[in-house]
């Protein structure tokens, strides 16, 4: 038995020293996540405007690009509960807070993450908040959330022919991935053809209970910065038309509704719609719904100068 | 609680150490420990039919007493009967009521009149159609006094209960596990080792290759109906080798579990997609239920004695009973139909046990008659498992319709080709050839890596397992986590 034990050992040894340097790893490699909640220790009495949202304000609003501090906190799939979560966490913490941005796009209101999505973990890890509950085992590992994505990562990160992420100090990703409006050579025509096949499955769910549920918590977060008297954007981003094409009437029309609702409610509520805006062409876009450096480049001077206005009406 | 989730490798160790470390000196107490073991194992799945295992194992377990204790044939017969008829009725009401209503209702319908039967709601308790098939080959022992009934119970209940075979087999006979049961067990370095390499490869076998291939024959069989003939090749050869991989694999994972405690458990798969000639693929698939359908069925049926007519007959029940065991559809009985029909020429022929050896034993290559036959039996089978897959019998007609009526269109070939390399790519299919050449090269052993390397020093061996480790870790985080396919039975 005695042999037996000394042979596993020594056999999983490596293996296991191979499990905690992929952790390691994960946990410590510059992403995203990390470089966000560091800028985040590292800023929080400097911090003036916090940028929330889902990946389209995270590619769309570089801070570098805006004249105050500013931590873009927007990540991929993060959806209103989680910048409830985040803005609840952080909010007191930030003392020289001064302006939020709030990310309504067109699928913002009736979309909404279960606790199966797989970035969880991550958020509990980097920022400490829990909306669902995390199992043990994730808690301990990052990796073990979605060993395939972190798998991927790893071999394109060995591949000298992939593209990897390169991150500004604020965790923007600044360099241009391949995506859709690059692979088609920006041909507009060519775009608009497969824009059926590429687009019928994206962001297509409608629930009147996310969107009662995402309006509950977008009202709590805007009530709180109008108690504490700080500036509110709320913006929806520069789309490609394709993207702009393929939304349904009915859900467009409920965003609308619930836009003009808090606007007439609330001066302090400024809601400014630039889906549509003839500013950006098929060349600023990464693909349909998302922007690429020289677009975010573009997008967070607009935003820059909006924030600036917004604060000078203090 | 299935073998390749995590929850089955911090329970693994767990049991493993309290039963050498704890209860070592104790064999009552290793039993015990066993038994608790196996029923939290399955009460993982619904802690609510571990009353029906509880139940089924109470009840042959009392019955083997009572025939033994029966003063005359006709006590032995009452208490027989008693045990057969309840073990297979909470078969037949758990797996088949609905079946059997539904095809009544069909029948009358076809004769014009409507009727409507209730059906019942109820999920098929996990392994049911295993443990009953370990209690019925006790019973049926005991009754032809072939063994004598078991009077410890905790011991006759890790019979039934052992977790490594309780889910998915093999199924096992009360003359091969229970002597082992009732003997001292001690720890055995090289057993232990083998079990470890017996698991790699059950874990190879279904993260790596069944997976992989159960994704790709799910889309395709799934979509069947728009799928050209190329494509539904592709699905058929696809599902071939899952469901070898995941229920050899099963096996394999079981195997080695059971020697790591010390029990050796019987052989499931005998490499069979080697096989020459149809009766030699019965002979190394599921050959636990292959033999209890023989040992069980075939012989008290008369077996082969008796004449042609006799065999052929036989035959045709055995294989329809064993389709039917597999499931309460009709796929599965024309599944079991194909092969009676399959194994036919060797039966009037008396060719059945021409290939009893393992192919080109002591050679590295096949001759290109062994190739040929090979590859006619594989074929053979890739058919078959088409109607084991199909959701109906529609659905299966369809599926070899179309298969057959698109083979020969040069488009669909083209639309193949661009699928496999777009979605599939070379990595699978890669992987698929390393997998057989191990199998091959492995096929005079229990399993494939029974003996791989044993020439080589161990940092060649370590380097081998560890490849064969991190394939499976990448694999496993993928997330393509499927059931075993056997869980259904």
């Amino acid at each position: 038995m005695t042999k037996f034990l000394i042979n596993f050992t020594k056999f999983l040894i490596p293996f296991v020293i191979l499990l905690i340097a992929l952790e390691l790893y994960v946990v410590y490699f510059p992403s995203t996540f990390n470089k966000k909640a560091n800028y985040l220790q590292r800023h929080k009495d400097d911090i003036e405007v916090l940028v929330l949202g889902s990946s389209h304000n995270q590619n769309a609003i570089n801070p570098e690009w805006m004249q105050l501090n500013c931590l873009n906190l927007a990540n991929a799939s993060q959806d209103i509960q989680l910048d409830e979560a985040l803005f609840f966490r952080y909010a007191t913490q930030l003392k020289k807070l001064k302006l939020v941005i709030f990310e309504l796009d067109y699928f913002s209101l009736e979309e909404k993450n279960d606790a199966t999505n797989f970035r969880l973990p991550w958020y509990k890890r980097f920022f400490d908040i829990e909306p669902y509950p995390i199992s043990l085992l994730h808690k301990i590992s990052i990796y073990s959330s979605q060993p395939s994505f972190f798998n991927k990562l790893l071999i394109d990160a060995a591949n000298p022919r992939k593209t990897t992420y390169k991150l500004n100090q604020y965790g923007f990703i600044t360099n241009d991935f391949p995506g859709v409006m690059e692979d088609l050579n920006y041909d507009t025509a060519k775009l608009l053809e497969s824009a059926g096949e590429r687009l019928h499955q994206k962001h297509t769910d409608t629930s009147l209970y996310n969107l009662n549920f995402n309006k509950t918590k977008l009202n709590t977060m805007l009530n709180y910065c109008v108690e504490k008297n700080i500036k509110i954007l709320i913006l929806s981003s520069p789309m490609y038309s394709t993207y702009v094409h393929n939304e349904l009437a009915e859900k467009k029309e409920r965003k609308q509704f619930y836009t003009d609702s808090l606007q007439k409610a609330n001066t302090a509520f400024k809601y400014y719609n630039y889906e549509t805006d003839g500013r950006f062409k098929v060349n600023d876009f990464k693909n349909d719904d998302h922007l690429n450096s020289a677009g975010a480049e573009k997008y967070s001077k607009i935003v820059d100068s909006l924030v600036k206005t917004a604060l000078s009406s203090r | 609680m299935l073998f390749n989730s995590l929850s089955f490798t911090i329970f693994l160790p767990i049991v493993f150490f309290l039963y050498w470390f704890v209860t070592r000196k104790n064999l009552k107490a290793q039993n015990i420990l066993l038994m608790v073991a196996s029923y939290f194992f399955y009460a993982c799945w619904d802690y609510r039919f571990m009353f029906l295992l509880m139940f089924s194992t109470l009840l042959d377990y009392y019955t083997g007493l009572k025939m033994e204790e029966a003063a005359n044939k006709k006590g032995k017969k009452f208490w027989f009967w008693l045990s057969v008829i309840i073990n297979l009725g909470f078969l037949g009401v758990f797996k088949y009521y609905n079946f059997f209503i539904d095809s009544f209702a069909d029948g009358l319908a076809m004769l014009g009149v409507e009727t409507h039967f209730p059906s019942i709601n109820v999920i098929l308790p996990v392994g049911i159609s295993f443990y009953t098939f370990h209690g019925l080959s006790y019973v049926i022992d005991i009754y032809n006094e072939k063994i004598k009934a078991e009077k410890n119970f905790v011991d006759y209940a890790l019979f039934v209960s052992f977790f490594p075979l309780l889910v998915a087999g093999p199924i096992e006979r009360a003359t091969h596990l229970l002597p082992q049961i009732k003997k001292e067990r001690s720890f055995n370095y090289t057993k232990a080792i083998d079990g470890l390499r017996q698991i790699l490869w059950g874990l190879f076998k279904k993260i790596v290759i069944a997976d992989s291939c159960a994704q790709f024959a799910n889309i395709i069989f799934n979509d069947s109906a728009t799928q050209s003939g190329a494509m539904l090749v592709l699905g058929a050869l696809f599902f071939t080798f899952q469901i070898y991989c995941d229920f050899s694999g099963y096996s394999d994972i079981a195997l080695g579990t059971a020697r790591l405690f010390g029990i050796e458990l019987l052989r499931n798969f005998a490499f069979p997609y080697f096989s020459r000639d149809i009766a030699e693929f019965w002979r190394r698939w599921h050959i636990s239920l292959s033999s209890w359908f023989r040992d069980y069925l075939y012989i008290p049926l008369g077996g082969s004695k008796g004449g042609t007519w006799q065999k052929v007959k036989n035959t045709f029940i055995i294989f329809l009973v064993s389709g039917f065991w597999h499931g309460a559809n009709w796929t599965f009985i024309v599944w079991g139909l194909l092969n009676a029909i399959y194994i036919m020429p060797s039966i009037l022929f008396n060719t059945n046990r021409n290939n009893l050896d393992i192919v080109a034993q002591g050679r590295m290559l096949p001759s290109l008659k062994e190739i040929g036959q090979m590859m006619l039996t594989f074929s053979a089978t890739v058919l078959a498992w088409i109607f084991f897959r199909a959701e109906s019998l529609t659905h299966a007609f369809q599926y070899v319709g179309n298969l057959f009526k698109g083979l020969f269109d040069k488009e669909a070939y083209a639309k193949a080709w661009h699928y496999f390399q777009l979605e599939i790519g070379w990595v699978l299919p890669a992987l698929l050839i390393f997998f057989m050449l191990i199998e091959w090269l492995g096929r005079e052993n229990k399993y494939a890596i029974e003996k791989w390397g044993f020439q080589f020093p161990r940092p060649v061996r370590w380097a081998f397992y560890y490849g064969i480790l991190l394939i499976i870790f990448y694999y496993a985080g993928l997330g393509n986590e499927q059931e075993f396919i056997y869980f259904q039975f």
